[in-house]
């Protein structure tokens, strides 16, 4: 079974799952940041790297699903590689290796390393925020963080309602996906032959009935949660309340410490290698 | 207490009505059992109670709020917690603890007595070791209770299990027919809607429907004395009662009041007690 790690809240007890889901927004938001930042030395991207690790290890959570995260993409990762290396080349680069028309330069493998790089660690980062935030707290934090919003009639509760539920709607529908697979392919169905149009055309009787069973989910669940009294988010209390406590704190001046690193490698030693 | 009067229920764009002229008075203390085979309206029944349904015509009264007025329907749904039966399609977060947070955060229950309440619930359906966990990676059997646990924390005053058992393994089943009358002899009224008949037997009232209409309402007792009607509605009878039944056709002397395996086993024994003492 494919297993996506995005959208997976691994419940562990530890620091970082008890943060608030605010911090670990603003968080993600800073590590993204830094990991962009960093342009010019390769060896800066150890910072966000070092963080990733570190907070895994902090939170328990296995260093295995940092790899399954990355796992589906490493066939884009390593087209993306070997094409940067091929393709892209400067005029002034240092060459070194070439052969027909094959030209390897010491600027795109390091730039080709940059993009795959920051790639993985913008997956892995980010993964990390599901995996160790339940969902509710996740869209909690935000519904807090667009709080401001609602006088503007933005609708910030639904919005997070709804993301909750896509979230959690996520292993079901998977789950889904895998049985009417296995259903057609058992009526002989044939989702391995063919170019990429038959294939693709292959999916439709995967896709229907997937499409027809998340219908009727909705309404069910919709019904659910009318027997259970939801009527918008008016007058609504909550289990968890966010409490900004002094571990956030910390965690927001630890947090911008790797953004404060790649900045300032960025600026004093960010001198062409 | 739970009143229908001459309700009629008719689905969109169908032409048979799923429910017909249905007056009846629901115990809200009591344990009620609604069988009846698929398309008799027992779902639709369910449904009409809390005013997820609204009648086409006739009424249904909640404790004397009727569920056509859309400013009742909240109270109502406090009173009457409703539990389905995909366990998948009613959870609406992915931890368990937040899932049965879900109906008091939606009444506006401050967040301590949410704390309790939840606690509380999980506890009574034993499940406070899970309270952390994943609610997908439960068993069917785990997931009801855990639906039966969110229902709990609204602290509702009738439970209506609508073929809550339908998807589940016999364990599931067990655990969550133990849960039901568990929270029955805790003073909480149990409305079940079910296709099979070995849940029905503990229940106070019977109500078995047939084409939108009531075909028996009365004892479980009085309702499997006879096999023949039972099968006549497109229903079984239970295990017990069949082999009952069967007894009596080939004349062995046993009354036809038996209906589970354990009240037959005594009668049999009595009979062959009885057999011994005369030869």
């Amino acid at each position: 079974m494919p297993d996506i790690t995005l959208g997976q809240f691994v419940p562990k007890d530890s620091c970082i799952h008890r943060l608030d889901p605010r911090t670990k927004i603003v968080g993600m938001i800073l590590y993204i940041t830094a990991v962009l930042l960093v342009k010019s030395l390769l060896w800066a991207l150890a910072v966000p790297a070092a963080f990733v690790i570190l907070v895994t290890l902090l939170a328990k959570i296995p260093i295995g699903y940092l790899w399954k995260a990355i796992k589906p993409l490493r066939v884009v990762l390593l087209m993306m590689f070997v094409l940067q290396v091929l393709m892209v080349h400067g005029p002034e680069d240092t060459v070194w290796f070439e052969w027909w028309k094959i030209i390897i330069t010491k600027e795109s493998v390091i730039n080709a390393s940059f993009l795959s790089l920051r790639l993985v660690l913008l997956v892995t980062g980010t993964s990390l925020m599901t995996l160790t935030t339940s969902p509710l707290a996740l869209t909690d934090g935000l519904e807090r963080m667009m709080a401001p919003l609602k006088k503007v009639k933005f609708p910030a509760h639904e919005l997070a309602l709804m993301m909750s539920i896509a979230l959690r709607m996520i292993p079901v529908l998977m789950e889904e996906t895998e049985r009417v697979r296995k259903a057609q392919l058992s009526r002989g169905a044939d989702f391995e032959s063919g170019n990429i149009l038959k294939r693709a055309k292959a999916m439709i009787p995967i896709l229907i009935p997937l499409f027809v069973s998340a219908f009727r989910r909705a309404d069910e669940l919709a019904m659910a949660m009318e027997s259970r009294c939801y009527h918008g988010g008016e007058g609504r209390t909550k289990l968890h309340v966010l409490r900004y406590a002094w571990a956030d704190l910390v965690a927001v001046i630890i947090l911008l410490m790797p953004i404060a690193a790649a900045i300032l490698f960025e600026y004093f030693f960010g001198v062409k290698v | 207490m739970i009143l229908f009067e001459n309700v009629t229920y008719e689905y969109p764009e169908t032409t048979r009505p799923a429910l017909r002229e249905i007056s009846l008075a629901l115990d809200t203390a009591a344990f009620t059992a609604v069988v009846g085979h698929n398309g008799s309206g027992k779902s639709t029944f369910a449904k009409l109670v809390n005013g997820l349904l609204l009648p086409t015509s006739g009424t249904v009264t909640v404790n004397g709020l009727a569920t056509a007025e859309e400013k009742n329907l909240l109270d109502i749904r406090r009173g009457v917690g409703m539990v389905f039966q995909n366990p998948d399609n009613q959870f609406v977060t992915t931890i368990v603890e937040e899932d049965v947070a879900f109906g008091p955060e939606n009444l506006g229950v401050p967040t301590e007595e949410i704390r309790e309440r939840v606690d509380e619930a999980l506890a009574t359906v034993g499940l406070s070791d899970y309270a952390r966990h994943a609610a997908h990676k439960l068993s069917g059997g785990q997931k009801q209770r855990v639906a039966v646990a969110g229902m709990l924390a609204m602290r509702p005053q009738l439970m209506v299990l609508d073929e809550a058992s339908a998807m589940l393994d016999p364990r599931g089943r067990q655990e969550l027919l133990g849960t039901a009358h568990k929270l029955h002899a805790g003073g909480m009224g149990i409305l079940m809607i079910t296709q099979y008949m070995e849940e029905t037997v503990d229940c106070d009232r019977l109500i078995a429907l047939q084409n939108g209409e009531v075909a028996f309402d009365g004892k479980p007792g009085g309702f499997f004395r006879d096999g023949d009607f039972v099968r006549s509605i497109g229903l079984e009878t239970p295990e017990a009662v069949y082999i009952r039944d069967a007894l009596r056709r080939n004349g062995a002397a046993i009354a036809g009041k038996a209906l589970t395996l354990e009240e037959l086993a005594e009668e049999v024994c009595a009979l062959r007690a009885q057999l011994r003492v005369n030869s």
